[in-house]
């Protein structure tokens, strides 16, 4: 389609007062990342495409499969055990061929957090755990380039907007949580209409970001099955070791956990930290999840064919891949860490 | 004892004093509960040192890691 018909592609959000011609053309230059293309990013790659936003670049780890289906709106039953970045990126230029897409079926990790964001305008949460989040939320405060944080459980979803000044994630998650202590969708599911509800809030933010217009203050917090809607009045805490006093320490590559393929051809990943894994807290994270079986000194359960084994000392081992990146993913998903 | 958990009024039993009590007594489960009191995100580490006075507003906030 040739950008003569531009006008016609986005006359719906034109006549919004709030955007205009002139917002329409701004977001037009603007460069968005969405990292993660899961429930929350494919939603929101979704909507930003359709809504004309310039650049958008695709950023997952992860192949499709068929438990994505119900949530995942760019995925069909054909797309399964392709990557996810990429599936979505082809499935957007068709939607919008007046726009650039591009992918990376990457890891975002401290080491390469830089080279994939720089030079973008807005950075989307779409990933499924706390690390990834608060390497993002360092980035950004240091940076100075703003991010928003959204977040799905169950019936349940969060969304928060983070600017340079903050607050930031860290002043809602001072310390990184422990193995166990965190829910994940694996384990707690997710109602489908909760990551588009989500991602919906997040792209009306992203908008208002994109067009220089003031997005909202605080933490929304819904249960859309229970019909509570609720900002929470979110302050800074003027002791934030991130907004507050700019130490950033999650982009520093010393804290990263040690992933390494062992000889037997499984995943060895160790944990940054010096605690011992609490193995009773993580066991109670992960009720109903297949030969779960847990003794003083290590936890094990399988998942999607694989093994997983976990010890007190921080070392998790994940046989049937040899794999780093769906070892990593795996874990993610069923600790949410 | 009279606080405010998530902004309503809440008579607690005379064996809470503490956030720890609190924690043990009226949350079923604490995992992934991001505890504010008085406008203040408090620490996990740190819970287990605070007492409670009247008039204290408590917000608990479930965090949604999913994506």
């Amino acid at each position: 389609m040739k950008r003569t018909e531009v006008t016609s592609r986005y006359d719906k959000h034109i006549k919004i007062g709030h955007i205009g011609p002139e917002g329409q053309k701004a977001m037009s230059s603007k460069r968005v990342v969405v990292i993660g293309c899961g429930a929350l990013g494919t939603n929101i790659a979704n909507l930003l495409a359709r809504g004309g936003v310039g650049e958008i670049l695709l950023v997952d780890r992860d192949i499709v499969e068929l438990s994505n289906i119900h949530r995942q709106v760019l995925y069909s039953e054909k797309d399964i055990g392709n990557p996810k970045a990429e599936t979505a990126a082809r499935k957007l230029i068709e939607v919008n061929s007046d726009i650039k897409v591009n992918y990376l079926i990457k890891d975002v990790m401290s080491s390469n957090i830089s080279g994939i964001v720089e030079g973008y305008d807005l950075i989307m949460d779409g990933t499924d755990n706390i690390p990834v989040r608060l390497l993002i939320n360092d980035y950004s405060i240091k940076m100075g380039v703003p991010w928003i944080y959204g977040g799905v459980l169950g019936t349940g979803g969060m969304v928060m907007i983070i600017t340079g000044e903050g607050p930031c994630l860290r002043c809602l998650i001072p310390e990184l949580p422990e193995q166990g202590d965190v829910l994940t969708c694996e384990t707690m599911g997710v109602l489908n209409t909760v990551p588009a509800l989500t991602a919906s809030v997040q792209v009306t933010e992203a908008f208002k970001v994109l067009m220089g217009k003031k997005p909202m203050k605080g933490l929304l917090q819904f249960d859309v099955w229970e019909n509570d809607f609720s900002v929470h009045g979110f302050k800074k805490d003027p002791l934030c070791l991130c907004c507050g006093g700019k130490e950033f320490n999650y982009l520093d590559e010393d804290n990263e956990e040690q992933i390494t393929v062992l000889c037997d051809e499984s995943v060895q990943i160790i944990l940054p930290g010096t605690s011992e894994a609490d193995l009773s807290l993580i066991a109670s994270s992960l009720m109903g999840i297949k030969n779960l079986k847990v003794n003083p000194f290590r936890l094990e359960f399988e998942a999607e064919g694989k093994n997983v084994t976990i010890f007190r000392d921080r070392r998790i081992i994940i046989r049937g891949t040899s794999d780093k990146g769906v070892a990593r993913s795996l874990y993610s998903k069923y600790l949410g860490l | 004892m009279k606080i405010f958990l998530n902004g309503k009024e809440k008579i607690l039993s005379s064996n809470i004093s503490s956030l720890k009590d609190f924690i043990e007594v009226i949350l079923s489960n604490e995992k992934g509960k991001i505890i504010e009191l008085n406008g203040k995100v408090i620490k996990k580490v740190d819970r287990d040192k605070i007492s409670l006075k009247d008039g204290d507003r408590i917000e608990l906030i479930q965090f949604m890691g999913g994506g």
